[in-house]
């Protein structure tokens, strides 16, 4: 009852700042504060010891440009994580279109509910099962040499072939809710209209369909790209030598206790992801301008 | 004839996501040792098993106690958010509310180790606080605006009746509010807690010897090498997600409705 009067006597203000600090504090101590000091850390240096040696200097920086592995690595993680986005948006956007077109309504959401929630099911434990699917003694193999098709199993599981197919399972949901949301918000007599001009169905799909759900896939891939080049948990238990994404590079800067090191890597990383955000906010902005949208 | 070629394709999508999760429920029955296919026996051997290896059996208490702290700390912190954001206008609201979806987007590694790096620096020991943490950080984001969605639909004319009746701020927030938007709340709750349960990354690089989580057992058994046992862990746990979050489905989906 005290804090209940003294709540009211402080006002809006007060409030406000009650309901906000606690959240606030949490996100600059646990996510701003950590990030600034790995930004930091990857300008200090580590001596013979293992001991940390706070310093200004760009060694870290320097390491990672004179090396081919760390860029060439990075490059492939972009690569990887370009092919998996392309790969879920080929699943995600015809089976959105499907749904949002000859499904009834009653069912849509439960047939999207039915993608989604196996996504919720732990990182570790899905992209395990893929062992079973794709390892030697797995389903892909047995099937294949029971028929008689192949006499020795395909060596498919650590490869970087294993790593892509993995993050599209682990990623599809990323790229499917903002897809489907786009299409079922589709406006259909748009689409009428264009046909009544005399598009053809490619025509009307490049030219109103495809502008008017472009938010939706752009979302979809970014959720979809950012977290996948940054995957740790898919290349290690797929991937082997030849899957080897950036991340494990990271992990094993920190594993040898180059904390200076693992945190350049880590912020080359972060600076590469703004920068994509970045390109992907200016192209938005002038295919904006230039449809004449908003 | 697009119509035939789009649902075979789409059946073919849903092949995809349903079968490696079937064959790991499958192939927890197998009796053998070696998980391979066809499966000659089935029983539940690999279940009993299963509830004799202390270690694996003492990770699962670990993850759940995690589990239950960070989705009561991160639903709290979650549902003052939201009411800060739907309720208020206060400068650098857009900015606050940029903040709260970055941990989203940030890769989960990236997290881990700035944490790592950051407990270290202030001397603060990695262990099983670290991990609540990590999660409560993970998890947050989605609470927030699960909680956001919820209150945004709260019919704020019960409040006034209550204000109007005599009862206090306080008073009006425990016995209208969060009543009003309980299934909001038990959605974020489940929610987080399906992130906590499954959560890898972030737990290993912020766990020490004795907090070992249910995923990072798990990991460790893989890595040296793949038992049955490890099909029975998974299947329960595949179990228990599904069930959690259909009952947050269907709690946020009666309110909507």
């Amino acid at each position: 009852m005290e804090t209940a009067i003294a709540l009211r006597r402080v006002g809006a203000h007060g409030q406000l700042a009650c309901l906000l600090l606690p959240p606030l504090l949490t996100l600059l101590i646990l996510f701003v504060a950590p990030i600034s000091l790995m930004a930091v850390y990857g300008f200090w240096a580590i001596d013979e010891n293992y001991l940390i040696q706070p310093s200004l200097q760009l060694t870290q920086y320097e390491k990672i440009a004179g090396d081919p592995l760390y860029l060439g690595t990075l490059a492939s993680s972009a690569g990887m994580a370009l092919l998996t986005t392309i790969g879920s948006l080929a699943l995600a956007l015809p089976l959105a279109y499907y749904i949002v077109r000859f499904v009834s309504p009653r069912w849509r959401v439960l047939l999207v509910l039915a993608l989604i929630v196996p996504g919720w099911v732990s990182v570790l434990i899905r992209t395990y099962s893929w062992n079973l699917v794709i390892g030697e003694a797995g389903l892909m193999n047995w099937l294949l040499m029971s028929a008689g098709v192949i006499d020795e199993p395909i060596k498919l599981l650590f490869t970087k072939t294993s790593v892509v197919i993995g993050l599209i399972y682990i990623y599809l949901p990323y790229m499917l809710v903002p897809t489907y949301a786009s299409i079922e918000r589709l406006d259909n007599s748009v689409l009428e209209a264009a046909e009544n001009l005399g598009a053809d169905p490619f025509r009307r799909f490049l030219y109103v369909t495809l502008p008017l759900i472009a938010p939706g896939i752009v979302a979809g891939c970014v959720i979809t790209f950012i977290p996948a080049v940054g995957e740790y948990v898919v290349p290690n238990m797929l991937g082997g030598l030849k899957g080897m994404m950036y991340g494990n590079l990271i992990t094993t800067a920190f594993s040898n206790f180059d904390w200076p090191f693992g945190a350049a890597l880590s912020m080359v990383l972060l600076a590469s992801i703004l920068a994509c955000l970045l390109i992907v906010g200016r192209f938005l902005d002038v295919n904006r301008s230039m449809l004449g949208h908003e | 004839m697009t119509r035939w070629v789009l649902g075979t394709f789409t059946l073919l999508v849903y092949a995809m996501v349903y079968l490696p999760i079937a064959l790991v429920v499958i192939t927890s029955f197998n009796q053998d040792t070696i998980t391979t296919l066809p499966i000659e026996h089935l029983d539940t051997r690999w279940y009993a098993e299963l509830f004799q290896d202390t270690k694996t059996l003492q990770s699962l208490w670990t993850s759940l106690q995690v589990g239950i702290v960070s989705t009561t700390v991160a639903t709290t912190l979650g549902l003052l958010s939201a009411l800060a954001i739907v309720r208020h206008n206060f400068r650098g609201k857009s900015l606050f509310m940029l903040l709260t979806v970055m941990p989203m987007l940030a890769p989960g590694i990236i997290m881990g180790v700035s944490l790592l790096l950051f407990a270290r620096y202030i001397g603060f020991q990695t262990g099983f606080v670290a991990v609540l943490l990590g999660h409560v950080l993970l998890s947050l984001p989605y609470c927030t605006f699960i909680l956001i969605s919820s209150l945004a639909r709260f019919d704020r004319s019960l409040e006034e009746a209550a204000r109007g009746l005599g009862a206090g701020e306080l008073s009006v927030l425990w016995r209208v509010t969060l009543p009003g938007i309980m299934p909001g709340i038990i959605g974020a709750a489940l929610f987080a807690f399906t992130i906590s349960i499954g959560e890898f990354v972030v737990s290993f690089f912020l766990t020490s010897a004795g907090t070992t989580t249910l995923p990072i057992r798990i990991y460790s058994i893989v890595k040296v090498g793949i038992t049955p046992e490890i099909n029975a862990v998974s299947t329960l746990i595949l179990v228990a997600t599904v069930l959690l979050s259909a009952t947050a489905l269907s709690l946020t989906w009666s309110k909507r409705n």
